[in-house]
């Protein structure tokens, strides 16, 4: 609400320096000022009253958005200071004589000397309104004392106040001293403080980045168009254009509110850059056709002694101009987009380019890029896209400038036809020997259609590029690929050490049980038998009743002996097969075991081994965790494969959370380096299924 | 279009062309590089399913055989064991002398059975390896060789168990190797360590052979699968008249101070 009522005084004065502007230019047209001369009045005076009210209209947008803004300030002081100055001038240079003549052009001639010391503090103030930083305060205070000289001085100096003689009629004899006459040093400040305003600037930009760098490109701009007037103005001056010249000033100065205004609205903030580059290309054209004019007109005129205008001279400066244009404007558009694109060349420059840098693309993750970037530069687009065709789709390959925009990466083709690419200007397809592989987009600045010229180097860019992505969607290809097989690499890898480790254990183990079970009863078996040869002279009966004891310890630790070796390898299974082997194993069991293998055939070992010991695993498993009420061991043979299943009706688990156990793991591992594979099917309270196959050779060979 | 302009853009249109097949050539070499880094990945997936395949196929092997050593050893020695035992029974209070007799026999039989089974369960995994080490258990294993091992082991320590295991038994074998074949001549074995390896080498002054001529024994393509699933590596070199080298390392985590 505060910032409101703080915008409410600049919207009134804009609104006042409107309606002043208005009567000034009824009064002028009224009383014959502005049109005393056509040719030459008529100009100024639009001139200056455009550059007023596009001030005050600049400065009312700006008050009703940002109502704080220092440049909405200024703007509306400028354009007061101009309306007044119209105002006072339209009144006092009629050839009408009115009263109170003198204290109008007393008004207009005070109030136009505020209008350039004002616009330097914009130059130090823009784009927030704010100093760059604190440092700046002196800049400022100098620029606003300038402003005070000025006014002051020109208000108070004694004599003529303007062209058309009307004395001060506040002249104070003070102001006559050459250091105060009509702003003296605030002039000398008003030089200091314009470059002060330019570093200000300079400063900015190369910290800025974003919006703030598209605003000042704003002010630069409208800078570039005053400076072009300038030179205009200043080759004009005293000729017979002198009022083109003045009145392209007065445009350029109504240029400055109307740009920058809109770069503190920020309104189509991102389109600055074409204009700048058109701007610069017109300027640099309009600097050197009146670099020649003057050149040959006035300098080679005045070394022949003419002192008019020369027919031949003229005709002479024509014709240069006529041949030296198209070159000029080639170079000048060159320079336009180097200074706003960066590097955008010319057609034969891209091509050759293109094809140099597609040479020097070592690998290409590179190339993808370096063509959309070329695409991109060749046609001046504001984004350039390079699209891979991968089945029915089309994928972002690379994207010049490389941004994350949310822009998508893929879309879907429809019938083998390339669909529409959003935001792209031209969609062009690449093709090789006939194979639609993708397609390149580019988007143009808005207002900046693709010209002949850049769509036929489109045209050609795409059918080079067809080799380009044909090459990269093969290494695509091929990419992928390896990572399939490095994956799967791995996984044998993992796999080879974890058989490795599982034999590690296994011999531990197997050592252990040695150790701990049939070595144990052999060394007690060994202390029984000294005792018993130690009895046998004293005491018999003891002696034989020991031996018994001690036949009887033998015959068990053959029996563990022969456990152990059954569990390592039982002889069952090489002599009568795998059905038999489990067999003997279901046997043990508490629960029923039913085991169908009927008519299966002998396999070789390593085959009849790792089925084996996979079912053996899942029984157990099925006996020790599962609860199981019976299990199901199924055995078949077909085509090709060996299959068993180990099915149980116990609790079950659920396989996304619990992990496969270290056993079945390694059978896991053990049937898959046969080139079989094993599966494990449970759900909680449904039982446990284990599957497996592996492949076999010549079916029904026995050994 | 002046004509500078365009002889300028025929003679760029040269050059691009120049340009662009050197470009396609580049871009070819680099597909077809891709693609040889493809083949050679496929090959090595060839290489390490028959790895892994020689893996179990040894382990089974190897089940197999210490079940047959089982059953014709230990197994047969109890079984007379048990015989003698029942003889020595129905002779006691016989006839005494005969019995003692045969009980002296027995407690021989009994030394010797347990004997062989230590000699298995050794064979299966020495624990003396678990306990103290490498140069340790090698060294135990050396003094039983048929002919004369020199061992020198400079600054190893104790590594993971599957490192220790399979140098032990790659080292082992290679022993037996140069038993067998080098001819009675010494057999000298260096096991060292040098940064993040665990080194070994076992030489002989033996015959040698043409390592290009002859194939890879089972036992050592055993020994190098398993020290090459633990990612290490094992080399033969030899050459006929100059005895044999094998040499083998393994990748292992910087030293442990243990014990």
């Amino acid at each position: 609400m505060r910032a409101a009522a703080i915008g409410r005084p600049v919207r009134s004065t804009a609104v006042a320096a409107l309606v002043l502007t208005l009567v000034g230019v009824i009064i002028g047209l009224a009383t014959g000022s502005l049109a005393r001369a056509l040719d030459v009045g008529v100009i100024i005076g639009l001139a200056f009253s455009l550059g007023a009210s596009s001030y005050s209209v600049v400065a009312f947008l700006i008050a009703r958005r940002h109502p704080a803004h220092a440049i909405g300030w200024l703007y509306a002081a400028i354009g007061m200071a101009f309306a007044l100055a119209l105002l006072g001038a339209a009144y006092a240079e009629g050839p009408a004589r009115l009263p109170a003549e003198r204290w109008t052009d007393w008004l207009s001639a005070w109030s136009g000397a505020a209008v350039i010391p004002l616009l330097t503090l914009v130059l130090l103030l823009f784009p927030d309104g704010r100093l760059p930083s604190p440092r700046w305060r002196p800049a400022l205070w100098a620029g606003i004392a300038s402003l005070a000289l000025l006014v002051v001085g020109t208000a108070f100096t004694p004599g003529r106040l303007g062209l058309d003689g009307f004395t001060n009629p506040l002249g104070i004899g003070l102001f006559s001293h050459p250091l105060l006459r009509e702003g003296g040093i605030g002039w000398a400040l008003t030089l200091l403080t314009v470059p002060l305003g330019g570093a200000a600037l300079v400063l900015r930009y190369r910290c800025a980045s974003g919006t703030e760098r598209q605003q000042l490109k704003f002010l630069a701009l409208a800078g570039a168009v005053v400076v072009v007037a300038y030179v205009f103005q200043s080759v004009t001056y005293g000729g017979r254009y002198e009022a083109v010249g003045i009145g392209a000033i007065m445009f350029a100065v109504a240029a400055v509110p109307l740009a920058t205004g809109a770069a503190i609205l920020r309104y189509r903030l991102y389109d600055i850059d074409v204009v700048i580059s058109k701007a610069v290309v017109f300027g640099a054209l309009a600097a050197f056709i009146a670099v020649v004019y003057v050149g040959v007109v006035v300098g080679v005129g005045s070394m022949l002694g003419r002192t008019e205008p020369d027919l031949s001279l003229q005709v002479a400066a024509t014709a240069l101009v006529a041949l030296a244009f198209q070159p000029v404007r080639g170079r000048a558009r060159r320079l336009a987009n180097r200074l706003v694109y960066g590097e955008r060349a010319e057609p034969y420059e891209v091509l050759s380019r293109f094809a140099s840098r597609a040479a020097g693309a070592y690998a290409t993750e590179d190339v993808l890029p370096r063509t959309a970037r070329v695409i991109g530069e060749g046609t001046g687009a504001a984004r350039a896209e390079v699209w891979l065709r991968v089945g029915e789709e089309l994928r972002l390959g690379a994207a010049w400038p490389a941004d994350g925009s949310g822009a998508p990466r893929a879309i879907a083709m429809a019938d083998g036809r390339l669909p529409e690419v959003p935001g792209a200007t031209e969609l062009v397809p690449v093709a090789h020997r006939g194979e639609l592989l993708g397609a390149v987009a580019v988007r143009k600045p808005p207002g900046e259609p693709l010209t002949p010229a850049e769509a036929s180097l489109l045209d050609d860019l795409a059918k080079q590029a067809g080799l380009v992505l044909r090459n990269a969607r093969l290494t695509e290809e091929l990419r992928a690929h390896l990572e399939q097989i490095a994956a799967r690499a791995a996984e044998l890898r993992a796999s080879r050490q974890r058989i490795v480790a599982a034999h590690d254990a296994e011999r531990r183990r197997l050592e252990r049980n040695i150790h701990d079970g049939a070595q144990q009863h052999l060394v007690a078996l060994a202390v029984k038998l000294r005792l018993a040869r130690a009895l046998l002279a004293g005491d018999p009966g003891r002696a034989a009743a020991l031996l018994e004891e001690l036949r009887a310890e033998i015959d068990q630790a053959l029996e563990t002996l022969r456990d152990l070796a059954g569990g390592i390898y039982p002889a069952v299974l090489e002599e009568r097969g795998i059905a038999a082997a489990l067999e003997d194993q279901a046997g043990l069991a508490d629960v029923p075991v039913e085991i169908e293998g009927d008519g299966l055939t002998r396999w070789p070992i390593e085959t009849e081994a790792a089925v084996y010991f996979s079912c053996l695993e899942a029984l157990q498993n099925a006996l020790k965790h599962a609860r199981a009420r019976r299990v199901r061991i199924r055995l078949t043979q077909a085509a090709g494969h060996l299959r068993f299943s180990v099915a149980d009706d116990g609790r079950g688990f659920d396989p996304a959370t619990a992990p496969v156990g270290a056993g079945l793991r390694n059978m896991a591992d053990r049937v898959e380096a046969l080139g079989g594979h094993l599966e494990v099917r449970s759900a909680p309270r449904l039982g446990t299924t284990v599957e497996g196959t592996v492949p076999v050779e010549i079916p029904g060979s026995a050994r | 279009m002046t004509a500078r302009t365009a002889s300028r853009l025929a003679w760029s249109g040269v050059v691009s062309f120049g340009a662009l097949a050197e470009a396609e050539d580049r871009l070819l070499a680099h597909v077809a590089a891709q693609a040889g880094l493809v083949l050679r990945n496929v090959r090595l997936i060839e290489d390490l399913r028959a790895s892994r395949q020689r893996l179990v196929r040894a382990q089974d092997e190897e089940r197999r055989r210490i079940e047959r050593n089982i059953h014709d050893g230990a197994q047969q020695q109890l079984v007379a064991l048990a015989v003698k035992a029942g003889l020595a029974d129905s002779l006691v209070g016989r006839d005494d002398e005969r019995a003692h007799r045969v009980l002296a026999a027995l407690r021989e039989e009994m030394g010797q059975a347990l004997d062989d089974l230590r000699d298995l369960a050794r064979g299966i995994y020495p624990p003396l390896l678990a306990d103290r080490g490498l140069p340790a258990a090698i060294e135990a294993q050396a003094r039983k060789a048929p002919v004369p091992v020199r061992l020198q082991a400079d600054g190893v320590g104790r590594y993971p168990r599957e490192a220790e295991a399979a140098v032990y038994f790659c080292v082992l074998e290679a022993i037996q190797n140069a038993a067998k074949h080098a001819g009675g001549s010494g057999v000298r074995v260096r096991l060292s360590a040098p940064g993040g390896e665990l080194a070994f080498a076992v030489a002989d002054d033996g015959p040698g052979f043409d390592p290009a001529a002859t194939p890879r024994g089972a036992g050592l393509q055993n020994m190098a699968d398993r020290i090459e699933a633990l990612g290490g590596r094992v080399d033969v070199e030899a050459a006929p008249g100059r005895g044999t080298v094998v040499r083998g390392r393994v990748p292992v985590p910087a030293e442990r101070a243990r014990r």
